[in-house]
């Protein structure tokens, strides 16, 4: 019997990686194509159909010219600032929130649950919060990129639910031995859930690097503009001209092609590389069999 | 005696003295503006400069991409800079951070939502504000101008007078003027410099030449004629792949085969037959063009896959030698293939050709005609302003000779000089050092690449369109009669628009879906009357009613 | 002990899991029961979780300012909006463009085609991420491996909705691999696009290659959480891995499936605008013709703010509704709800 099933999970087991090995590579394609275009070559790029594996004629002037615009440091800079302040705020903040709404015997605590999440479904929409942003003295600050945003209902209902999933014999020890409310959240609740926190930073700082929209409502001050907006002022611009100074007959669509995909690869490179730093944290059981007893 | 009469000519000197301060103090009073001392007379032309103490003025204007290119803020702009120098006025632009429409309407509304309304505002009144120019000025949000430009506008009063076309469109039904438009007149310097085709076209159709000429064909001109040229693409392979690949006529999109029922007299939405109002989609004319474009589709003569074909997919089809024929813009589209294909291949010709009539009619044309009065766009100026009179006579500037010239073509000397009487652009905008095009290097020193409130000279088209490829089309293209066009500016009552919209989104919702389904077969010509009918029961007849509403209002304007 | 942690989860006291002093104190508050009302029950739980309370403040007070201070502007949708006179100033309409809406001829196909798409997501789209997550979890002795995967799979997730479609659209065309595996199996080539019946096909399976990614974190993270005792205690019971991953595993990520299913069903009536925009047809309408784009189709003939504030907030009611039913429901069949 146990033969037949060591077999039987052999055979799974190799099938499973086949099928993760086809799955990572059709999710890695496009990601792919982007980095292979952005290095290829505008005009065969342009009449090219169907797979694209390898760039087309090795050319980066796409990046030479993105990088020579003075605007990209500015929006690096700015985002990188945007993306620690705010996650710190938004990891402090939810953890708060998570943390008191996972306790029990805490008579308020599920009408302010259903306050908190009726606020997913019916919001007063652009112009009133547009109008508070004002009042509240934000406008053209950094604080109107943060403060509006800082708790993401969703993440916070995620949060909830793994802090409630905490054994509660561990809560009930350290009261015993008298340790207050603070002292939990700290000492023991967010030591153990240091998965699902790499989750949040992930999940936040992610927002907050893709994120334009505010900017470019609340923000005046171009040398204050997060990196998404200055890629979408150079994607809308139909000839990037700053750019490719110097390819007088060629294509403009073609290179603005081009500059499209290097300026994704740009966006989207270093939050990549955000990943695999968290990934460790997801690690199974490393923690939590740790700390019991 | 002297002393008497000194007396009495002392007190009565002081009457009249006393009485004509007092009149002048009540007649400043019921004066709304403040500046100036011609506030009775109109003004015959703007004084320079316009005002005394320099003033700053502050305008919401989208950026073009052009502009947005090299620069960070329009008062890097030469022209604006030198209107600066002449006006003494100071503008301060606001620019949206963002250039699509969508984000741009986001931003307008949160600029008046929030009160702080700038004195100069530039936007689309028809298009993009709910309801109106009407209830833009209801709302209190700009001004109706009609005062102002009277007294404080010589030159657009000038201009509005010399074209009965352009008066109508800048004006709401009742007559009020709300908008300094983006306009272009009749080219001033046409007795210097006559040419052929003053005016500018936009869009046409557009062809493989040296295919036509290999196969002996000429230019096709009706319905009949395509046919045959179109056959003959498919069949005779002019691409000399022998692949058989060729795809006769390859639309981009949809929108691009909507086009050919224009062949058919009627354009694909509202167009008017004389007097009356009538809505494309829903004539029996619409069945005929169907019907022959359903024929072309099934023998292999339209691109199968036209309805998907986006920009990407159009370029492919056309760089890799295999589409015949295709409708278009004049830069975008057509400036750009010849010098695209020109380089790959110099045996490569394209023109255009006249708009496709069905044999026995004429020729229709349904894009705006040459004294465009940017329909609903412009500069507003503000309700809250407080300088508007200043606004006026500033935005006049533009509509004056000298004004028109130095908006269009820049800075004599920098970027134009007069030859004979009439501005060429520099090679330093035609053959930019640096690698710009025309268009990038003229937005350094004008607004001749995109306009913003002034009367342009079509003389700058010409020397836009730099490609000899180019001037002639617009020679072909304008062969299209302009009688059934709508005009711009055309707009129904506040109270009509919103049942207009509802009717006319479900209406081209079925219309487009039909068009497409006909053509490809997979809906019969058939079902026409089912179609009709059900048009009818969406209210279409309800919407031409309105819009012909909308059309005898302008009319009398 | 599974019936006891679950229940405690809902803070629920049985005789199973207080500990003595808590049975201590519960008999002393039966006892001086004399003030059992609501409000002194309240005043008692205020004093006895003040420092609960307090850490609660800044949370509260960010939703109270940031989100329901502006919460008067969902009014528009009953009103005719008008910039200058702000949302207070302008005009009360009462129901006029919900009634607009509900009339439109085609309220109906809109409505059925977006819960359509919705539902197809959710019955393909739901389960995806976490058979992925399980599947990884399976994966045993190459660490690398799996860690390669769990790095490739979320990427789509960040390539711009632009991009992707036209991937798409270059697959799905005639000339386009799908067509040529299609050809290669004798089949006819069709325009993949231009058929109303696979539309909702390639528009989930889409999502499903961009989101199946990303969306398995939560789930890698939840059975992180797993107490590895169980697969030891488990392994010595001789349950092999199928048995395991049906009596530890699901069980154990089984309250982030529930209240991520909760959730999802109260983002029923969102489907998103930019991939049907770049991905829909006139020849395809009638599958993928949905709110958001028939709306904004309408938004181009008539700027009207308020109408589209009154069909997100149909919207937004239909999703709350089915977000209460499922809770609701997820209530009383088990222990996990969000309240």
């Amino acid at each position: 019997m146990n033969l037949k099933r060591s077999k039987a999970e052999a055979i799974f087991g190799f099938f499973n990686i086949c099928f993760l090995l086809f799955l990572a590579l059709i999710t890695l394609y496009p990601f792919l194509y982007v980095t292979m275009a952005s290095l290829s070559n505008p005009s065969s790029l342009a009449s090219h159909s169907g797979l694209l594996l390898w760039p087309l004629g090795f050319n980066v002037d796409g990046y030479i010219s993105v990088f020579k615009n003075p605007n990209i440091i500015t929006g690096y800079t700015n985002t990188l600032i945007y993306v620690v302040v705010g996650t710190s705020i938004n990891v402090i903040i939810t953890s708060l929130g998570a943390y008191v709404l996972s306790r029990k015997g805490v008579m308020l605590r599920d009408s302010i649950m259903m306050m908190i999440v009726f606020t997913m479904f019916f919001s007063g929409g652009l112009i009133p919060n547009y109008l508070l942003v004002k009042s509240l003295g934000m406008f053209d600050t950094m604080w109107a990129l943060i403060l509006p945003g800082a708790i993401s209902t969703y993440n916070l209902i995620i949060m909830r639910t793994s802090f409630a999933a905490i054994p509660d014999s561990l809560e009930e020890s350290a009261r015993i031995d008298g340790a207050n409310d603070l002292t939990i959240l700290f000492r023991i609740v967010l030591s153990l859930s240091q998965a699902v926190i790499a989750v949040m930073i992930l999940f936040y700082a992610v927002a907050h690097w893709n994120s334009w929209f505010s900017a470019m409502i609340y923000l005046r001050d171009r040398g204050a503009y997060p990196l998404q907006l200055f890629l979408r002022e150079i994607l809308i611009n139909s000839s990037t001209d700053s750019m490719i100074t110097g390819s007088g007959g060629s294509d403009k669509e073609a290179v603005s092609e081009i500059i499209k995909y290097c300026t994704i690869v740009i966006a989207t490179l270093p939050i990549i590389a955000v990943y695999p730093f968290l990934q460790k944290y997801f690690t199974k059981g490393v923690l939590v069999g740790a700390v019991k007893g | 005696m002297k002393g008497k009469l000194g007396m009495v000519s002392a007190l009565s000197l002081s009457v009249v003295l006393l009485a004509s301060v007092l009149t002048g103090c009540t007649s400043n009073a019921t004066k709304q503006t403040s500046t100036s001392e011609k506030n009775e007379a109109s003004l015959s032309s703007i004084p320079l400069p316009i005002v005394n103490k320099p003033i700053t003025l502050k305008m919401f204007v989208p950026m073009d991409a052009k502009v947005a290119a090299t620069m960070k803020n329009y008062n890097e702009i030469a022209v604006f800079k030198e209107l600066e120098k002449r006006t003494g006025i100071h503008i301060e632009f606001i620019h949206p951070a963002s250039m699509d429409g969508a984000a741009i309407k986001e931003q307008f509304n949160l600029m008046v939502a929030s009160g702080d309304l700038p004195d100069l505002i530039y936007y689309n009144w028809i298009n993009d504000y709910n309801g109106g120019p009407n209830k833009a000025i209801k709302d209190g949000v700009i001004l109706p101008l009609n005062d102002l430009v009277d007294k404080y506008s010589p030159n657009l009063k000038a201009f509005m007078n010399s074209d009965p076309k352009a008066n109508k469109q800048l004006r709401t039904d009742d007559g009020t003027i709300y908008v300094y438009p983006e306009a272009q007149s009749p080219n001033q310097y046409a007795k210097v410099n006559p040419n052929p085709n003053p005016a500018f076209q936009t869009f046409g159709w557009q062809i493989r030449q040296d295919w036509l000429e290999k196969l002996n064909l000429k230019s096709p001109e009706t319905i009949d004629d395509w046919y045959e040229v179109l056959k003959a693409f498919k069949t005779k392979n002019p691409s000399g792949s022998g692949k058989n690949d060729e795809i006769p006529l390859a639309p981009k999109g949809a929108g691009d085969l909507q086009n050919w029922v224009r062949a058919w007299g009627i354009n694909y939405g509202f167009y008017h037959d004389g007097d009356k109002v009538k809505y494309g989609p829903y004539t029996p004319e619409y069945k005929d063009a169907l019907t022959t474009l359903a024929k072309w589709y099934k023998e292999g003569l339209i691109d199968p896959d036209f309805g998907i074909t986006d920009a990407k997919q159009f370029d492919t089809k056309v760089m890799g030698n295999r589409a015949g024929s295709w409708t278009g813009s004049t830069s975008g589209t057509f400036g750009r293939f010849v010098q695209l294909m020109k380089a790959k291949d110099p045996s490569v010709k394209l023109s255009g050709t006249v708009p496709p009539y069905v044999k026995g009619t004429k020729s229709y044309n349904f894009n705006v005609d040459e004294i465009k009065v940017a329909s609903g766009g412009g500069v507003a100026i503000s309700a809250k302003s407080k300088y508007a009179k200043e606004a006026a006579m500033w935005l006049d500037y533009g509509y004056s000779p000298e004004g028109s010239l130095l908006n269009t073509f820049g800075i004599e000397g920098e970027s134009y000089k007069m030859v004979n009487g009439s501005p060429q652009l520099l090679p330093e905008i035609t053959n930019n050092p640096k690698g710009l095009s025309i268009d990038e290097a003229l937005s350094k020193y004008s607004r001749g690449s995109g306009g913003l409130a002034f009367v342009m000279t079509p003389e700058i088209w010409q020397q836009r369109m730099a490609l000899p490829e180019q001037q002639q089309i617009i020679g072909l293209w304008k062969a299209g009669s302009y009688d059934r066009t709508m005009p711009p500016g055309v707009t129904p009552t506040i109270e009509e628009s919103t049942k207009m919209a509802s009717i006319i989104s479900a209406v081209n919702t079925y219309r487009d879906e039909i068009f497409s389904k006909m053509i490809m077969g997979q809906v019969p010509i058939s079902e026409f009357d089912n179609y009709m009918s059900k048009l009818k029961g969406m209210g279409i007849e309800d919407a031409i009613k309105i819009q012909q509403a909308a059309y005898d209002r302008y009319m009398a304007r | 002990m599974p019936a006891a942690r679950i229940s405690s989860l809902k803070g629920e006291r049985t005789m199973e899991n207080m500990t003595v002093s808590e049975a201590a104190h519960a008999r002393s508050v039966y006892q001086t029961k004399k003030q059992s009302g609501i409000v002194h029950r309240l005043r008692r739980d205020l004093y006895k979780n003040r420092i609960i309370y307090f850490m609660a403040l800044p949370v509260i007070a960010y939703y109270i300012i940031f989100q329901y201070i502006p919460m008067y502007g969902a009014s528009i949708a009953f009103k005719d909006f008008s910039p200058m006179k702000g949302i207070w100033g302008s005009t009360w309409v009462g129901m006029q463009h919900f009634t607009e809406f509900f009339n439109d001829v085609y309220f109906g196909r809109i409505l059925t085609n977006t819960l359509l798409i919705s539902i197809y997501n959710i019955i393909f789209g739901f389960p995806a991420p976490i058979i992925l997550a399980l599947l990884l979890n399976e994966v045993r002795k190459n660490d690398v491996f799996k860690r390669f995967v769990q790095s490739v799979t979320y990427l789509p997730h960040f390539i711009s909705v632009l991009v992707l479609c036209g991937l798409i659209v270059d697959f799905t065309a005639r000339n386009g691999i799908i067509n040529d595996l299609l050809a290669f199996m004798g089949l006819e080539r069709i325009t993949m696009l231009l058929e109303p019946g696979l539309f909702r096909t390639i528009y989930v399976s889409s999502n499903i290659w961009q989101e199946v990614g990303w969306g398995s974190i939560i789930y890698l993270a939840a059975l992180a959480g797993i107490d590895q005792d169980l697969y030891e205690a488990a392994t010595i019971d001789g349950a092999g891995r199928f048995k395991q991953m049906l009596h530890v595993t699901l069980p154990g990520i089984m309250p982030t499936i529930i209240i991520l299913f909760i959730l999802r069903m109260g983002s029923m009536m969102n489907v998103g605008f930019d991939k049907i925009f770049l991905l829909y047809n006139p020849v395809t309408y009638e599958t993928s013709d949905v709110i958001s784009t028939y709306v904004y189709r309408k938004g181009i003939l008539e700027a009207n703010y308020s109408f589209s504030a009154a069909v997100g907030l149909f919207n937004s009611v239909i999703n709350f509704v089915l977000l209460v039913a499922t809770n609701k429901i997820s209530k009383k069949v088990n222990e996990t709800s969000l309240w």
